[in-house]
């Protein structure tokens, strides 16, 4: 009897790993784009939107070097460089493997669904940093299990000194925009702690005492919380860290009360500008898995819809990455916004997110046509900047928008921006995990030094 | 190498069957010469120069083994041979692994002697006890000499019981060497028993290590009540599924290439005595301490006074083998007081079974803990936020945290702790509804759990989550 047990077994054991051997060699050779590659979105749908005419589209997606998306473009896969020795042999086969095996993202997808079987609320990563775990409301984010409070003094201090700065050498003041995250409208569960919201709290009280203008955006989300239940699913992605172009339209309009009260923005005639009937929505469902679904799979995580926020008065801008080549003219949809990325599919591949302003990029410049004599923002973003910058080229003359992430200079390489751009006002918006990140502040000393500390040490 | 790690399921395990069973079928002298490059390129995976230490020591035990044999056809004292082979092998194992920690604890004394920096090689331990289990066989006639350097080599560094034992034998593997069988019933209960170790070490082991190494990583002066709780079990359970898991492995790799290994579990959280435990746990270490020490002391036909001395020698050896550091010192005196008091003064001999149970569980938990902890002063202190006597308040909700997401794996790790499931499977198979054989069923049904969970643990891998390896002290 165990007989026939044992057999059926060992003929699966021989048959999973006879397969598996022959899905790892197949992965070492070229292939022709497989059959997802095929499936595009509805043609109906794409042409919704695309209804104004894409008048010029430069636009690459943003090249993606994992070894997925070198096999679905049917491109040779490039092992791991060994050239390091049998040392990194050892160290780099094991991911190497699991990389091959995983192309198509089948071992995730299983791994979310068994997370899911076994009730799991918290999804551990290799990464502590990005372990899921799941909100109330099945709407996922990140938690760091290790996390530590941080003092965030310094970086208040340098940010302070930044912004006086600028405010004595440009006459042009700083805005301080604290950006919300999934956090404020919807608590960790017990045992887990994080403090990033204390630590905003921290920057913005030293900010406001040193005199630089502030403003958070959080209220307006934790009030939106408190009248609706389902507010956290439609202001924030489920699967993704940003917020969605409806919480980005909530902080753009908080952000103009600001704007049209303290810098002059002249918005009284135009409140069509800040009113979301204006906008016709198009919904693309299931089109999304974001940062944290990427994680855990689809079993686990479910997908994510993206909305397009179409004007539906007349708009006019010219868009332009001088660093990559793009160039975009036309109305908001097709200038501001990059509908075309929705062609794109793999939910593993693809960052429908970045259907707002394009990506991350170094510099993006956004001229509004309609309103030549607006002041001109630069702002100094993380990616949340990436869904409100759109619609803040509405009431500006224009949007600069740098990444600092891609900013490779100093605090006077950054003056020397300014001085070059001119705009009239400065914003800094960053979401409260973000205060963290070294690389967002380039031009901070201290965590330019440290960030260069980092990438020095990845280096060797 | 690892063998719950995908360099071992998809490259190095499909190239040597293949090798094994295709390229080299039927011949056996080269197909054990393949398994001894095969088992040196494995333990290279890991840290390459210790493939001399492993040379050294087949090298060196060979040699003794034919001094042994030389000694006995001339009828001599086999003391000297006995001596030295001990001397060398101890001695290699005493400098890898225990130097440091004697230099340490001279200069707690106040010698202020330099401490020498040595790494570990990994599975020493089970690798030294191998080879003067070789030696010590031919000694006390148990087994023939090994004529091949080669196939000592073979018998010292065979990849499935390398890293992590069973603590093989000479004697009980010696003709299976050059003469063993490979069958299909072996080769698929090898499959079986491979699996069920794979499951066993990635699914259960890992995640009960999750929440261990977190827990032991706080300072215990702030671990309340419930957290130290479960830290503590979640480790006696993690050190269970991941030992045990590897045993599996390990036998059921050795199945494969037809090498049959005794068990070294049995359920031994299921025991209701210490003396029980340990005769279920680790079982091939402790018929090795049996064999190579307290029986040749004497054992227990001895007057009372030298049976506790064989059973604190023993004891002390036991302790010191698991890692150098007085944690494991104290861990093994601790089991040789328990097993004292049971056997001298028949400690728990009169109590319910459960009670009997849940006395000796409860004792090795707490020797868990002490096993675990990096010093003694932590483990005292531990022991003291177990007990609630280190005035630490709550813990925020971590111990809620933890237990509710690892709910479904720790009811699963008691579950499989008991020989309840094989019970269960036996009497479901017995079932005949309405006269209908449904073995066949259960069978397949059996042969497509047991091939999820190997599906499962690969997804587990190439997730990449958490995988220790906590034999390095051993």
């Amino acid at each position: 009897m165990s007989a026939r047990r044992n057999t059926c077994t060992a003929l699966l054991f021989l048959t999973g790993l006879a397969a598996a051997v022959i899905f790892l060699c197949l992965g070492l050779l070229p292939r022709p784009a497989g059959f997802r590659d095929a499936v595009k979105p509805s043609p109906a749908a794409l042409t919704a939107v695309r209804k104004d005419g894409v008048r010029r589209s430069a636009v690459p997606a943003r090249p993606d070097r994992s070894a997925a998306h070198a096999i679905r473009q049917g491109r040779p896969l490039s092992l791991p460089d060994f050239s390091g020795g049998v040392e990194d042999l050892i160290g780099g086969a094991e991911p190497a493997i699991n990389d091959l095996l995983d192309r198509e993202h089948t071992f995730i997808q299983l791994y979310g669904g068994a997370q899911r079987l076994l009730l799991h609320r918290v999804v551990e990563d290799p990464d502590p940093k990005y372990t899921v775990v799941k909100l109330t409301d099945e709407v996922l984010t990140f938690a760091d299990l290790n996390a530590q409070p941080r003092d965030m003094t310094v970086r208040a201090d340098e940010l302070s000194a930044f912004a006086q700065r600028v405010e004595a050498e440009f006459q042009t003041p700083v805005l301080y925009v604290q950006a919300p995250s999934k956090l404020d409208m919807a608590p960790l569960p017990d045992g887990i702690s994080d403090y990033s919201g204390a630590e905003a709290d921290q920057v913005l009280a030293a900010l406001s005492r040193c005199g630089v203008d502030t403003l958070d955006l959080r209220p307006a989300f934790r009030a939106a919380a408190a009248e609706r239940p389902d507010a956290l699913g439609e202001l924030f992605f489920h699967t993704d860290h940003h917020w969605t172009p409806a919480g980005a339209f909530l902080g753009y309009q908080t952000l103009c009360e600001k704007l049209a009260a303290d810098y002059g923005f002249s918005l009284a005639d135009d409140e069509m500008l800040t009113d979301p009937d204006s906008f016709t929505r198009t919904v693309f469902d299931g089109v999304f898995l974001g940062s944290q679904g990427k994680r855990v799979g689809t079993l686990y995580a479910g997908t994510d819809g993206i909305e397009i926020w179409s004007p539906t008065f007349s708009t006019s801008f010219t868009y332009t990455v001088p660093m990559s080549g793009i160039e975009r003219e036309g109305p908001f949809v097709t200038s501001l916004l990059f509908p075309e990325r929705l062609a794109q599919t793999g939910y593993y591949d693809t960052n429908p997110y970045t259907i707002y302003a394009g990506d991350d990029y170094l510099l993006s410049r956004a001229v509004n046509h309609n309103a030549p004599n607006a002041p001109r923002v630069l702002i100094l973003r993380d990616s949340f900047g990436c869904a409100l910058t759109p619609f803040l080229s509405l009431v500006s003359g224009e949007v600069m928008a740098v990444d600092p992430r891609n900013f490779n200079g100093d605090q006077e390489d950054m003056m020397e921006y300014l001085r070059w751009l001119k705009p009239d006002l400065v914003i800094v918006m960053n979401t409260a995990s973000s205060l963290q990140v070294d690389p967002l502040f380039p031009y901070l000393p201290t965590a330019r030094a440290a960030a260069l500390a980092v990438q020095k040490q990845e280096a060797r | 190498m690892l063998f719950s790690s995908s360099v071992f399921l998809f490259a190095f395990l499909p190239v040597v069957l293949l090798g094994y069973y295709v390229v080299m079928r039927g011949m056996r002298r080269r197909q054990n010469l393949f398994l001894l490059i095969s088992s040196l390129f494995f333990y290279a995976w890991g840290e390459p120069r210790f493939v001399l230490v492993m040379l050294l020591s087949i090298w060196m035990n060979y040699g003794f083994g034919r001094w042994v044999h030389r000694r006995k056809r001339q009828c001599r004292y086999l003391t000297l041979p006995i001596a030295v082979s001990a001397g060398c092998n101890l001695g290699l194992l005493f400098v890898f692994k225990y130097l440091a920690f004697t230099v340490e604890s001279l200069n707690t004394l106040g010698l202020g002697l330099q401490v020498p920096v040595i790494e570990l090689p990994i599975g020493i331990s089970f690798f030294t006890f191998q080879a003067l289990s070789y030696v010590l066989d031919v000694a006390m006639d148990r087994a023939e000499v090994q004529r091949s350097p080669l196939d000592l080599g073979l018998y010292i560094s065979f990849f499935p019981q390398l890293i992590a034992g069973p603590i093989v034998k000479y004697a009980d593997v010696a003709g299976q060497i050059a003469h063993r069988q490979e069958t299909w019933a072996d080769f698929s209960e090898g499959c079986v028993r491979f699996l069920t170790g794979l499951g066993k070490k990635v699914l259960i082991a890992n995640q009960a290590a999750v929440v261990a190494d977190r827990v032991f990583a706080m300072d215990p002066a702030g671990l309340s009540v419930p957290l130290a709780w479960l830290g503590s079990l979640c480790y006696t359970f993690q050190i269970y599924y991941d030992f045990s898991g590897y045993s599996d492995m390990a036998i059921g790799l050795g199945l494969m290439f037809g090498f049959r290994f005794r068990e070294n579990f049995e359920h031994p959280y299921a025991a209701r005595s210490i003396s029980e435990f340990w005769r279920r746990w680790h079982i091939s270490l402790s018929t090795w301490f049996r064999d190579y020490v307290y029986i040749p002391l004497g054992g227990n036909r001895v007057e009372r006074g030298k049976h506790i001395r064989n059973l604190f020698l023993v004891w002390l050896l036991t302790g010191i083998w698991h890692g150098a550091n007085w944690t494991f010192v104290l861990w093994g005196l601790l089991y040789f007081c328990l097993l004292y008091l049971e056997k001298f003064r028949r400690l728990g001999k009169n109590w319910p079974a459960p009670f009997q149970w849940a006395g000796t569980f409860l004792a090795v938990n707490f020797l868990w803990m002490l096993f675990r902890a990096d010093t003694l002063s932590y483990a005292g202190q531990f022991f003291l936020a177990m007990m609630g006597l280190n005035g630490s308040g709550g813990d925020g909700g971590l111990s809620g945290l933890y237990l509710r997401e690892n709910a479904v794996i720790l009811a699963l790790a008691v579950f499989f702790s008991f020989p309840t499931a094989q019970a269960l499977g036996k009497a479901f198979r017995r079932l005949r509804p309405f006269g209908l054989d449904l073995s066949p069923l259960w069978d397949l049904l059996y042969a497509l759990g047991l091939t999820a969970v190997g599906v499962l643990s690969v997804c587990w891998l190439v997730k990449g989550t958490y995988n220790p390896f906590i034999y390095f002290h051993f």
